[in-house]
């Protein structure tokens, strides 16, 4: 190790690559696709500021990445991808692309990734982000490249472009610029469900590929600030503020990166709310129609992405897109950070390829326990998935769509069969309704009814008295009934949330609740 | 595209909903519109759901509600192009600036 440190060039401005506009003549790199024609013509980013250059794309260049030349990674594209970082499949910490990579240090991260591939504002990455498909890992899956995009014109309306002349001309019709300043770019590891910590896990053991997809995203984006908000107390947040510091002393960014902390409650991390907490106000979501890539941060046109979304996104400036969608699915390809949490042997974080199969994902944490009662996917606002579904659902979201439900920010919770799975929901439902924010009148008031509801669904008939003599099928419709109503009437998406889990429970614990109607529990665990 | 008061933007609640980024407004809507209401500023007066009761309905506690069944996945309520000038009543009525029309 020490010894290969003095072969290593320590991190300086100079290690880094001159930003190469145009590419050199492409290596031979056999799997890598050449050009595609077809993202070139169909571009759909045609509002970005810089013309498009003008030679197909190539696979990045090798001399750009010195860790094609001195290491045992990859050259881009591989061969049968075994060689590949990532692609050893389902297992623990050492094996995934981003942790496999992770090095708390800068020199230790600079031997691993190489200096970091600046490319320039002009859409290069927004071109290769778009064809790797990588989609945000905060829960809503939005494509990365859009929000590049959007904030991009945003910030630099280019004349003559239709939208941005539809959206200029709702502005006063005089073409100007719809959002004031340059724009800014926020990685957000407020990580606020309860049960995840992938975003402090990632944030903590490899800060500085985070820190990198900040540098790329704003560069790319033309961005004048860069922020990291991680979640207040978290071991990552000491970490970071270190890796931010050892960077500014290499001076290996461009962008100046602030570290804020973010308070530890659930909507902490909701990206309106990491905007009010970033001007100092309290973190909470707030109501705007406009898209916070339009007018964020003091009006400025703001990126809020997940930490995992940032440090994919500095890998494939580096590896490229082929290399990213060398794993996963066609349709959602690269790997994801799932927190794997409940009744399982070794609770933690595990990196797998989309698709992979609940089973293997559950297994890779050791396994459950003892016998499993239903899966919840998504966190306390997720879904369940009854125990009938079977260990080979994928992890993906064509895979859970049948059973409505997605990744999420990457949670699988294992109930044990001998838990009640309607009182497990109503701890959840509670939880939530004490999180809103406290400001929209649909979720203030419905939340906390409806998880007085779901409570009393949760109570067996006989053995409990529910105060308003509901049983609990009665509990139950009311409970649905509720749950539509507070869908989608809030500044935020809490609502949703906390309708969408109560809603499946009804659904995937309908016995229970039949069982519980009738006077007992199937769940020998039911607190009585 | 505007001058008549049939289609003009809402701007009087741009400035005075103390966003003046917001210089937007619905935009003239011409054609179907989205309703958009700020949950954390109302404050279930009612008002909308009386000027638009064709969309609007209230919920037990006052609070206005989309009418058309299952319509509660989205937020924003969409306009038919012949309620465009009830809805931009109901947007100028709103005690508390907490309707916005904006283009579909
Ligand atoms: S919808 Fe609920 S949680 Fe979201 S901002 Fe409104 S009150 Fe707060
Ligand atoms: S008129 Fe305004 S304050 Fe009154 S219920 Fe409608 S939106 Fe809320």
């Amino acid at each position: 190790m020490t010894v290969e440190h003095t072969t290593c060039p320590s991190p300086a401005p100079t290690a880094a690559p001159p930003s190469s506009p145009s590419p050199p003549a492409p290596t031979t790199s056999p799997a890598a696709p050449a050009a595609s024609p077809a993202a070139a013509a169909a571009s759909p980013l045609r509002g970005s500021p810089v013309d498009w250059p003008g030679p197909p794309r190539e696979p990045w260049p090798a001399g750009v990445h010195p860790v094609h030349a001195d290491r045992d990674t990859p050259a881009v594209g591989g061969t049968d991808g075994a060689d590949l970082p990532g692609t050893a499949g389902a297992g623990g910490h050492a094996t995934g692309r981003l942790l496999a990579l992770a090095a708390p240090d800068l020199l230790g991260h600079h031997r691993r990734c190489g200096p970091l591939p600046w490319r320039g504002p002009g859409g290069y990455l927004l071109r290769e982000l778009h064809d790797a498909g990588l989609t945000g890992r905060g829960g809503a899956a939005f494509p990365t490249w859009r929000k590049l995009a959007a904030v991009t014109e945003a910030a630099y309306p280019v004349a003559g472009d239709r939208l941005s002349r539809r959206r200029a001309g709702a502005g006063g019709g005089t073409g100007r610029p719809r959002s004031g300043g340059t724009p800014v770019v926020v990685a957000n590891a407020a990580e606020g469900e309860p049960e995840s910590v992938k975003d402090v896990t990632l944030l903590a053991a490899a800060p500085h590929l985070v820190l990198d997809g900040v540098q790329l995203t704003a560069e790319a984006v033309g961005a004048g600030d860069a922020f990291v908000y991680v979640k207040a107390g978290s071991a990552a947040a000491a970490v970071v503020r270190r890796a931010v510091a050892e960077r500014r002393a290499a001076g290996w960014d461009r962008c100046v990166i602030e570290v804020r902390e973010a308070p530890v409650t659930f909507l902490a991390g909701e990206a309106s709310a990491v905007v009010a907490a970033l001007e100092g106000a309290t973190a909470r979501p707030r109501a705007h129609w406009r898209p916070l890539a339009d007018t964020g941060l003091h009006g400025r046109p703001t990126l809020v992405h997940n930490v995992e979304t940032l440090a994919h996104l500095a890998m494939i400036a580096r590896w490229g897109s082929a290399w990213f969608r060398a794993v996963g699915t066609a349709d959602e390809p690269g790997t994801l950070l799932v927190t794997v949490t409940g009744a399982v042997a070794a609770p933690g974080v595990v990196e797998v390829p989309y698709g992979t199969a609940l089973g293997d994902l559950v297994g890779s944490r050791g396994g459950a326990v003892e016998p499993v009662g239903a899966l919840r996917i998504g966190g306390y606002a997720g879904i369940w998935l009854p125990v009938a579904a079977g260990p080979a659902v994928p992890m993906s979201r064509e895979g859970l769509a049948p059973w409505g439900a997605t990744p999420g920010p990457g949670i699988v919770s294992v109930l044990p069969a001998r838990a009640c799975g309607l009182a497990e929901t109503a701890r959840l439902v509670t939880y939530l309704a004490a999180q809103n924010a406290g400001q929209c009148g649909p979720c203030v008031s419905g939340l906390p009814q409806l998880a007085r509801s779901v409570a009393a669904m949760a109570r067996v008939a006989g053995q409990d008295t529910a105060p308003d003599g509901e049983n609990p099928a009665q509990a139950a419709s009311r409970a649905l009934r509720l749950a539509a109503l507070v869908s989608g009437r809030g500044a935020c998406h809490h609502p949703d949330g906390a309708a969408r889990i109560a809603h499946s429970a009804l659904r995937t614990f309908a016995a229970d609740i039949r069982a519980h109607t009738q006077g007992h529990c199937l769940g020998s665990a039911h607190p009585s | 595209m505007r001058g008549t008061p049939q289609q003009r933007p809402t701007a009087p609640n741009d400035t005075s909903n103390g966003r003046p980024d917001t210089a937007a407004g619905g935009g003239p809507a011409i054609g179907p519109a989205r309703l958009w209401i700020d949950w954390t500023a109302c404050d279930a007066r009612g008002w909308c759901a009386e000027l638009l009761p064709e969309l609007l309905t209230r919920d037990p506690d006052g609070y206005p509600l989309d009418r058309s069944p299952g319509a509660h996945a989205t937020q924003d309520l969409t306009i038919p192009a012949q309620l465009a000038g009830h809805a931009r009543r109901a947007v100028d009525a709103c005690p508390r600036l907490a309707l916005r029309l904006l283009p579909d």
